[in-house]
């Protein structure tokens, strides 16, 4: 769906209304209903789907492999997948390998460590069916929902000496639910002296700058960095801008994580 | 199907422009310039990419950032016109390439010449090259990053000076000169003096190195070395 | 050979049905209302294919456009972690996926009336979620759910389901376990005909059993006609019943 000129002038104008009008109706703080499920595959250690009401759709799972700590440098590694976008495209790749980063950066390897020389290595594969905004907060509650749901085998076998060089044994059937706190992404745009979180598609069209925003364990962190939204409307934005968009997530982030807690 | 752009007259394929042999042989010199900026020492020189529009080569070596040390090409080539369907503005595109030692990943490269591409995307003049393309290549020749540790924040202030500077020797329009600071870990590219962001790069926590304000009044401080650093190369050399 | 017991003296198969039943069929249409013009959810035993079709539309390219017909393309996506163990590389560009794909776009060529949508595509996407034996069965099952969402005439239903032949006994619609211990066959079926819209036979099978195996698949493949038929029919009821408050 793309957007005529006057279309966009428009948006573009009662967005930098203040308050902003937003095109659904939204308030600034305000994030667009989404709907999870989670654990629907037996097949992976946890999984999430989550939808959006523009039709937005992504698909989450997380499958564990115990592995041998010195072998490997990253215990978590994220990929994505866009329908309709190839695998080497640079959007997709920016996309995973920022994942991955604030991923490893934000969750403690403890948590995946069974034997001081073997560890759980999660695979964090998104799928994302369609999207028509920028995916990157929706992808990243997915992944919450999903880390939040994934149970990993209980571990049986108590040697813990470098030297062993058994594998760990597993519980037939029990099952320990993996405690992580894992970190949130949400992303802000910024048109004239408004910022709004989690702009829709068409106001991603007329958007000055976008703002990404790492909420994790209680409090704004980083990464933080502008993202291009398009191109015709992006330009440079005012300092306080930035500073708007943070205390934006500040405000919205604590009843996000809370309603994805309750799930 | 293959059809050659007919609303535009356009010279064989392997036209070369005339090129007259320079009258002075010590041009070469008069491009050179080693200029302290701040803390830093930044050596620039322009147009030494014979076959593109425009280039920059960058040196910045920074003693008290532990021996850091930088070398960088830029290259710009358009704007050229593009085939196929009709686009009201010029579509940018930017390749980051290591020379010598592959120290990112693939992913970060892809994430870095998304963040460029952005930044540059709100300030080239794109709307003044329609049905064109410009393709910015950088090529990073040598990083030595402080204590041979290596990590994406500390070029990209490098990359973002070594495309304007590209890009003004191609004389392309820009809206102002852009240029980028970085403050521990965290790199601020603005334009207007300092009061306008158009790029933002945290991926170190303020918390341990001050505020928000701190961070962004160290990162102006620094673009505003930066920048006038650049600003005097062009003045003595043009 | 496998240590499993495939098929038992008692005849009972590894996971507790009778030769001649199907797994657990659960389909659902317009699962995806916003992000496509025709959409299915389809578990078949614990397959989970999720097919969207998008179309008729106009050719992305006007090279594609056809003056006569509509075009049909699938694009198949097997994702990394259908199985049980995850897999390193995509399965986007493997040899198999892309026969699979062509072999779908055939059997539905034949199906769809393409000749109404002149200089239009209509394409499907299907993503695998989760895989467990008789995946082009259940692809083909999911894509004729997503058409006749999307509104697209065709034909008939064309039904599918997979049976393999353990010695003589013909078992239908095959899990993983049983598909690696033994040959199978997949075939597809028009509406309620015997009439044989695709037959894939990757393996050897005897020709005088081949007779037993054809007749059960077809007895299968019409039941799972019926269930689709009757999960169309419960969601039409429900459209009419909210359009009609």
């Amino acid at each position: 769906m793309s957007l005529s000129v006057t279309e966009k002038s428009y948006l573009h104008d009662s967005l930098c209304l203040d308050p902003p009008a937003r095109p659904d109706g939204r308030v600034a703080h305000q994030l667009r209903p989404i709907e999870i499920f989670t654990d629907f595959l037996p097949a992976c250690n946890g999984s999430a789907k989550i939808s959006a009401s523009d039709g937005s759709e992504c698909v989450v799972s997380v499958k564990a492999k115990v592995v041998e700590r010195a072998l490997e440098e990253e215990l978590i590694l994220v990929d994505v997948d866009v329908a309709g976008q190839r695998d080497d495209s640079p959007f997709v790749h920016s996309i995973a390998s920022l994942l991955t980063k604030v991923l490893n950066q934000k969750i403690h390897q403890k948590n995946l460590r069974l034997t001081q020389k073997y560890a759980f290595k999660l695979f964090v594969d998104v799928l994302v069916l369609s999207s028509k905004s920028h995916p990157l907060s929706l992808i990243s509650f997915a992944v919450y929902s999903a880390l939040k749901a994934t149970y990993l085998p209980k571990l049986i076998s108590s040697d813990d000496d470098l030297e062993v060089a058994e594998l760990p044994t597993f519980h037939d059937y029990d099952m320990v639910k993996l405690d992580v706190d894992p970190p949130l992404l949400f992303t802000t745009a910024v048109i004239g002296n408004n910022a709004v979180i989690d702009p829709a598609h068409s106001e991603s069209e007329v958007a000055c700058s976008g703002i990404l925003v790492t909420w994790s364990k209680g409090k704004v962190t980083a990464p933080i960095r502008t993202i291009g939204l398009n191109d015709e409307y992006v330009t440079g934005i005012d300092v306080t801008l930035l500073e708007k968009s943070i205390e934006l997530v500040e405000k919205t982030a604590p009843a996000v994580v809370k309603a994805l807690d309750g799930l | 199907m293959n059809v050659a752009d007919r609303r535009r007259i356009l010279g064989p394929l392997n036209a070369k422009p005339l090129q007259f042999a320079s009258a002075d042989g010590n041009l070469q010199d008069a491009h050179l310039q080693e200029t302290q900026s701040g803390d830093e020492t930044l050596y620039i020189q322009q147009g030494i990419v014979t076959n593109a529009n425009g280039s920059a080569y960058l040196e910045i070596a920074s003693p008290t950032k532990n021996d850091q040390h930088i070398l960088l090409l830029a290259s710009v080539y358009g704007p050229r016109p593009t085939r196929g369907t009709f686009s009201a503005r010029a579509a940018l595109s930017i390749q980051f390439k290591e020379n010598t030692l592959e120290q990112f990943t693939a992913g970060e490269v892809k994430e870095l010449c998304n963040f460029l591409a952005s930044v540059f995307r709100a300030v080239i003049n794109l709307n003044r090259y329609p049905k064109s393309g410009i393709d910015i290549f950088l090529n990073l020749i040598q990083y030595v990053g402080p204590s041979g540790t290596s990590s994406l924040e500390a070029i990209i202030p490098a990359c973002i000076n070594a495309i304007m500077l590209a890009l003004i020797d191609a004389g392309i329009e820009t809206l102002d000169t852009v240029s980028a600071g970085s403050y521990k870990g965290t790199v601020i590219s603005f334009i207007r003096n300092g009061d306008e962001i158009v790029g933002f790069w945290a991926d170190n926590d303020f918390d341990n190195n001050g505020s928000y304000a701190v961070t962004v009044d160290k990162c102006r401080r620094h673009y505003i070395q930066n920048r006038n650093a650049m600003l005097d190369y062009i003045v003595k050399t043009k | 050979m496998s240590r499993l017991e495939i098929y038992s003296p008692e005849g009972l198969r590894l996971d507790g049905r009778r030769w001649n039943e199907l797994r657990r069929f659960e389909s659902s249409i317009n699962t995806h209302p916003d992000a496509a013009d025709g959409s299915s959810y389809l578990e078949q035993g614990n397959n989970k294919i999720i097919t969207l079709v998008t179309g008729p539309q106009e050719p992305r390219l006007r090279s594609q456009a056809s003056f006569s017909h509509a075009s049909v393309s699938v694009n198949l996506n097997i994702t990394k972690f259908s199985r049980m163990e995850r897999s390193k590389a995509s399965h986007r560009n493997e040899r198999r996926v892309l026969e699979m794909q062509t072999a779908l776009v055939r059997t539905f060529e034949k199906n769809v009336m393409l000749h109404l949508y002149p200089r239009t595509s209509i394409d499907i996407q299907v993503h695998v979620l989760q895989q467990d034996g008789g995946l082009m069965s259940s692809l083909i099952n999911g894509i004729t759910l997503a058409l006749i969402d999307a509104g697209i005439a065709m034909y008939d239903y064309i039904s599918s389901v997979s049976v393999g032949l353990y010695d003589t006994t013909p078992l239908l619609d095959m899990n993983s376990l049983e598909e690696n211990a033994m040959s199978s066959v997949t075939l597809a079926v028009v509406g309620k005909s015997e009439k044989l819209s695709l037959l894939l036979v990757e393996d050897k099978i005897p020709l005088d059993r081949f007779e037993s195996v054809l007749a059960i698949g077809i007895a299968g493949a019409h039941r799972v006609r019926e269930l689709m038929d009757k999960e169309l029919r419960r969601h039409g009821q429900k459209r009419l019943a909210n359009a009609s408050k």
